[in-house]
């Protein structure tokens, strides 16, 4: 009985080990193509607008950016075409340019399991041509998932500058002169020789790549930006002509940037020669806003203090007149002081309160102070406080937290509603 | 493949030698009784007949030989086996016969009845053909109807085994060989690649399992010493 059960024993081991079928491994058609730079080797990331191939309808990316992608061979047949349209950042009107990869390849197929049913094997991947400045087959061998099988490499872009946005402090120390790289929601860029297709639209950045015109020796950019601000500037240059690298044909260079017409504030030409790849040439700055406050709505729950929310359908500012329609719900707003009085009066109209509408007058003094250069003389404003006689906001307690403005705003007032 | 070969065959007197001064010391004469061959069991896999009889996408059989010179058994195995699996875009099947021929070494050498736990290695050869009909259509590339064909597909690999072999009754013994299957090469193929190798099963993976139950006749050909 003991040598039944011992056998027992080890055939229900030994069965339960036979492998049993698992779909762990999948067609292997994948390759990945790496864009580079001729010059370095170095990534370089491309917007591919679409990528296709001949024998299908399916399109593999569209509007994507990156400097590697995978694509599938085609294991039915022993030829893949791949149609790929890409931003060229060259062409003033952001047009695209499109080119083609022929490949060859053999494919075998492969049983797996009753569960994961059959896969193809692609392999001896091989060029028969493209239109591509130059590309390589560095592996024949698909995979899943992909890994690099061709690199493709591009010469390089020769008119393209670098464009930066920033933004000042109020920054007594100077220790910030240059200021920060200013996120700006743009609404539109558009460059005069292709005024019909906007180079950017609807976007928020704070470095941007211009081209600039090939054909003549200037180039202007209207800037359309969210908050209502419209520049325009003029670039002038020369354009020279060098064979930089042997495979690529003879190209522009371009040198002696500067500026004929301008509306940006303040602009400056941080170089005056452009390369590949793009290194700031161009700063617009923006001064700091020296008299905007941020007030804040709390409320007591249980011990500890937590945000309020305040339902707001108008804002009138005394010395601005007009008044804002806010209708939402807030828990901190931003109000400007006026610079040319001590106090400011802020009317709120409020819904869900016991009375509206409510009012708040601040006091401070006023002073002036040179931040930047650039930006000449600005009024600060120094030891703000609430003025109770003309504040008619709920009984709530009042704290002026921070009796200096400063920029980036910071929170100044704190109600708390009891 | 035939790196591999080469290894069993340098491992197997690396294993003789774990004997070897036990037996300088015996009397030539003793030496040559002792690795005289006392009997040999011819058996069967009972989960081959087993399968064959209630896995519907499975036919086989596998015969098994093995002869005791001392503390080494030299194995025999010899079988066919037959795979047939349907899917919604595809029919495989395959069939071939195979052998395995190597070497086990005892460990219960004192056993009165002759019972054996061992450790042993083979070397397994295979020839097989094989049917794939695939009937897909893919969301990208479209449809594929296509008819695949191996014919005379030779595969060899190489296997590490362990087991045991009781006495159960008289001439009778029962035994389990579990086999770690690995090193396969296979000739080489045109368009479709071999997914199942009679004897050694799956080849998506470089190394796999593989287990036998077994039932054995010993019929003695010399008398215990």
């Amino acid at each position: 009985m003991k040598r039944v059960v011992w056998f027992a024993l080890f055939l229900v081991v030994g069965v339960s080990c036979l492998d049993q079928p698992d779909c762990f491994r999948q067609d292997l058609n994948l390759i990945g193509i790496s864009f580079r730079k001729m010059y370095d080797g170095a990534a370089d990331t491309v917007v591919l607008l679409k990528v296709s191939a001949t024998s299908t309808d399916s399109v593999f990316y569209e509007n994507v950016y990156g400097a590697t992608f995978s694509l599938p061979l085609n294991y039915l047949n022993t030829n893949t075409t791949f149609v790929i349209e890409q931003l060229v950042r060259e062409y003033l009107d952001g047009m695209s340019q499109t080119d083609t990869m022929f490949l060859s390849h053999s494919s075998k197929a492969q049983f797996v399991s009753e569960d994961c049913g059959e896969r193809f094997v692609v392999s001896n991947l091989q060029l028969l041509r493209s239109t591509y400045d130059s590309i390589e087959v560095v592996s024949a061998t698909p995979s899943n998932p992909a890994h690099i099988n061709i690199k493709v490499y591009r010469c390089p872009r020769t008119n393209i500058m670098r464009m930066s946005f920033r933004q000042l402090y109020m920054d007594k120390n100077d220790t910030l002169s240059r200021g920060k790289l200013d996120s700006r929601p743009i609404t539109s860029i558009i460059n005069t020789d292709a005024v019909t297709t906007p180079w950017l639209q609807d976007t928020t950045m704070s470095a941007i790549l211009l081209p600039l015109n090939p054909n003549t020796n200037s180039t202007t950019y209207n800037f359309k930006f969210d908050n209502g601000d419209s520049n325009s500037v003029t670039f002038n240059y020369h354009i020279g002509t060098e064979q930089i690298i042997p495979k690529c044909p003879t190209q522009n260079l371009y040198s002696q940037l500067d500026t004929t017409t301008n509306t940006f504030k303040i602009l400056k030409i941080s170089k005056d020669s452009l390369q590949d790849p793009p290194v700031t040439n161009v700063e617009t700055f923006r001064c700091p806003t020296t008299n905007e406050i941020k007030v804040s709505f709390k409320q007591i729950r249980g011990s500890s203090k937590v945000t309020d929310t305040l339902h707001i359908t108008s804002l009138t500012t005394d010395y601005l007149g007009d008044s804002s329609v806010v209708s939402a719900d807030t828990s901190a707003i931003t109000l400007p002081l006026n610079p040319d009085a001590t106090t400011t009066k802020y009317t709120f109209n409020v819904t869900g309160e016991t009375t509206s509408p409510l009012t708040l007058q601040l006091k401070y003094t006023t002073t002036t102070y040179v931040f930047h250069s650039v930006c000449g003389t600005q009024t600060i404003f120094t030891e703000l406080a609430i003025d109770d006689a003309n504040t008619s906001f709920y009984s709530a307690n009042m704290i002026a937290l921070l009796p200096d403005v400063r920029f980036p705003s910071v929170t100044n007032i704190e109600i708390t509603r009891k | 493949m035939r790196k591999h070969i080469y290894i069993l065959f340098i491992l197997l007197p690396l294993l003789a030698t774990a004997q070897k001064s036990d037996t300088v010391k015996q009397k030539a004469d003793t030496v040559r009784s002792k690795f005289k061959p006392t009997g040999i069991r011819f058996g069967t896999d009972l989960i081959s007949i087993g399968k064959s009889q209630y896995v519907k996408t499975f036919t086989g059989w596998e015969v098994n030989a093995d002869a005791d010179i001392y503390r080494y058994f030299l194995a025999f195995d010899y079988g066919s086996w037959g795979r047939n699996y349907s899917t919604d875009s595809a029919n495989y099947s395959n069939t071939g016969r195979y052998y395995r021929v190597g070497v086990d070494v005892n460990f219960l050498t004192k056993d009165p009845e002759k019972n054996a736990f061992f450790i042993g290695m083979r070397f397994g050869h295979s020839k097989f053909s094989e049917d794939f009909v695939v009937d897909l259509n893919d969301p990208i590339w479209g449809f594929l109807h296509q008819e695949y064909t191996n014919s005379n597909v030779k595969a060899s690999w190489l296997e590490m085994t362990t087991g045991i072999k009781v006495k159960m009754w008289k001439f009778i013994w029962m035994g389990y060989t579990a086999r770690y299957k690995f090193a396969l090469s296979m000739s080489k193929t045109d368009r479709l690649i071999p997914s199942d190798v009679p004897g050694f099963g799956r080849t998506d993976k470089p190394t796999t399992w593989g287990f036998n139950y077994q039932l054995f006749f010993r019929i003695p050909i010399a008398k215990e010493k």
